[in-house]
């Protein structure tokens, strides 16, 4: 009986102590093999290059030496666009998540995550999908396609849009021209309607639906 | 002699002038004193305030350059050690200090949201308050309610910030010392008047508020209440504190 052959997974993290123990993590998942483990940026696509064979799914830190999460996965998106990107941070700072969304990422997670969790994402990201824990919420909206039904406003789509870049509400309330108090009324209002917690789940909602293009 | 009389009413009056203007001099003289010396005080507050700033930035950098990076790479290790465990009981016992070790993880990386200034700008005021609320209530296990009844003038990041730090240190200074379960704190801007009050057990102010100027344990919160020109007031009451910051925010925090 022939095994199914497993999935090669690379990994970019500064941290050496951090990245040998997800290497070993994954490994004893048990359908992954980690075949490239790399430094920074740089590093990774200089392995990419020599590869014999590309992993499906590259998981990188957002803050690295030379070439960071950011500048990593749009040149990924760029020279190798099969391959599938999963941000990894110690801090859930949304800015730098949606960020890494809008380079290309297609999940979060943090560092320190449990297994199950590393397990659901790696498989989530891989079937195509978007992966943050609170997406959880939202899949079960779309399985029972109450999610077609929501009805969200024009001013809310234009905040919407704004919440897949780095700006502060701030700044986005300068640019909508209202007040923070207004922006924070059109955030709370999305929150219910889309039973959603936080900015990073509005913004995989804004490219998962097509409201934001990347 | 009547000539006499007219010149040593000239020389007193002459005198009483004199001693008018020096004593004007002398008041000048202090007020200039007692400007410079709180011009002083605040410059140092603020140099104090940047130092502290500065010295968060290092634990911030520290928390996810090393320290944050060190544990999740030993909670990793301790995971992949719980599948080759050998026995069950090995495998739970380590399975259950891994996931211990996720919960400071997660922890520290809650701490680590108030200590940088750069990320509270960013956040907003108001949204990182409620970080921070959520993060602390955890902490000292206490349930609290956050409510801002009205909208908050526009303020500076500078200002933001500065008044963020100080209702952060109302809450670590009311939350350590309640013995209370639960908490309310309190946004207001009424009037041009900004209120923030952090109240025990559901209490609202007191009508006769007393200053806390006599209390040198609050002494940090002070400083700063004062460097946005506001005051700081405690009222004790049995069966619940209030502390109570009041300001109009006008004025940016002083240089």
């Amino acid at each position: 009986m022939s095994q199914q052959p497993k999935i090669n997974i690379a990994i970019a993290d500064d941290h050496t102590i951090m990245r040998s123990g997800l290497a070993e993590l994954i490994k004893n998942l048990g359908d992954y093999d980690v075949t490239i483990q790399a430094g920074n940026g740089n590093e990774l696509l200089q392995q990419l290059d020599n590869a014999d064979k590309l992993p499906e799914l590259c998981i990188l830190d957002i803050n690295m030496p030379e070439l960071n999460g950011y500048e990593t996965t749009e040149a990924l998106k760029k020279s190798y666009p099969e391959i599938k990107v999963m941000a990894l941070s110690m801090f859930d700072n949304e800015f730098s998540i949606v960020k890494m969304l809008r380079c290309g990422a297609t999940g979060f997670l943090h560092k320190g995550a449990n297994p199950d969790e590393l397990s659901e994402a790696i498989q989530t990201v891989l079937s195509g999908n978007y992966f943050h824990t609170e997406l959880k919420l939202f899949g079960a909206l779309k399985k029972n396609n109450a999610w077609q039904t929501i009805n969200i406003t024009e001013r809310e789509t234009e905040f919407l849009k704004h919440c897949c870049s780095d700006l502060s509400y701030k700044e986005i309330a300068s640019l909508m021209g209202v007040s923070l108090h207004t922006v924070h009324g059109y955030r709370d209002i999305l929150f219910q309607k889309l039973r959603l917690k936080s900015r990073t789940a509005l913004a995989i909602y804004a490219l998962k639906t097509g409201v934001v293009t990347d | 002699m009547f000539l006499g009389s007219i010149f040593l009413t000239f020389i007193l009056l002459l005198a009483a002038c004199i001693a008018l203007l020096l004593k004007q001099k002398a008041k000048h003289n202090n007020l200039m004193l007692s400007n410079n010396i709180i011009r002083a005080e605040r410059d140092l507050l603020h140099a104090r305030l940047e130092i502290q700033d500065h010295a968060l930035s290092v634990i911030y950098d520290q928390i996810h350059d090393n320290i944050g990076q060190m544990l999740t790479g030993i909670q990793m290790k301790l995971v992949t050690l719980g599948f080759d465990a050998g026995s069950k009981r090995n495998t739970g016992n380590l399975s259950m200090l891994a996931s211990d070790m996720g919960r400071s993880i997660k922890d520290l990386r809650n701490l680590s949201h108030a200590t940088d200034s750069l990320m509270i700008e960013k956040e907003g005021l108001l949204d990182a308050i409620e970080k921070e609320i959520h993060f602390s209530s955890s902490i000292y296990h206490l349930e609290c309610i956050f409510t801002c009844a009205h909208e908050l003038p526009e303020m500076s990041d500078r200002k933001e910030v500065l008044l963020f730090r100080l209702i952060q240190e109302m809450m670590i200074y009311m939350f350590s010392r309640t013995k209370g379960r639960e908490m309310i704190i309190r946004l207001e801007y009424i009037d041009d008047l900004f209120t923030a009050s952090i109240a025990e057990n559901n209490r609202r102010h007191a009508v006769s508020a007393q200053s806390a100027d006599n209390n040198e344990a609050l002494q940090h919160i002070k400083e700063k209440a004062m460097l946005l020109h506001g005051r700081l007031y405690i009222t004790n009451q049995t069966g619940g504190d209030v502390m109570t910051f009041i300001s109009n925010l006008k004025d940016e925090p002083t240089t």
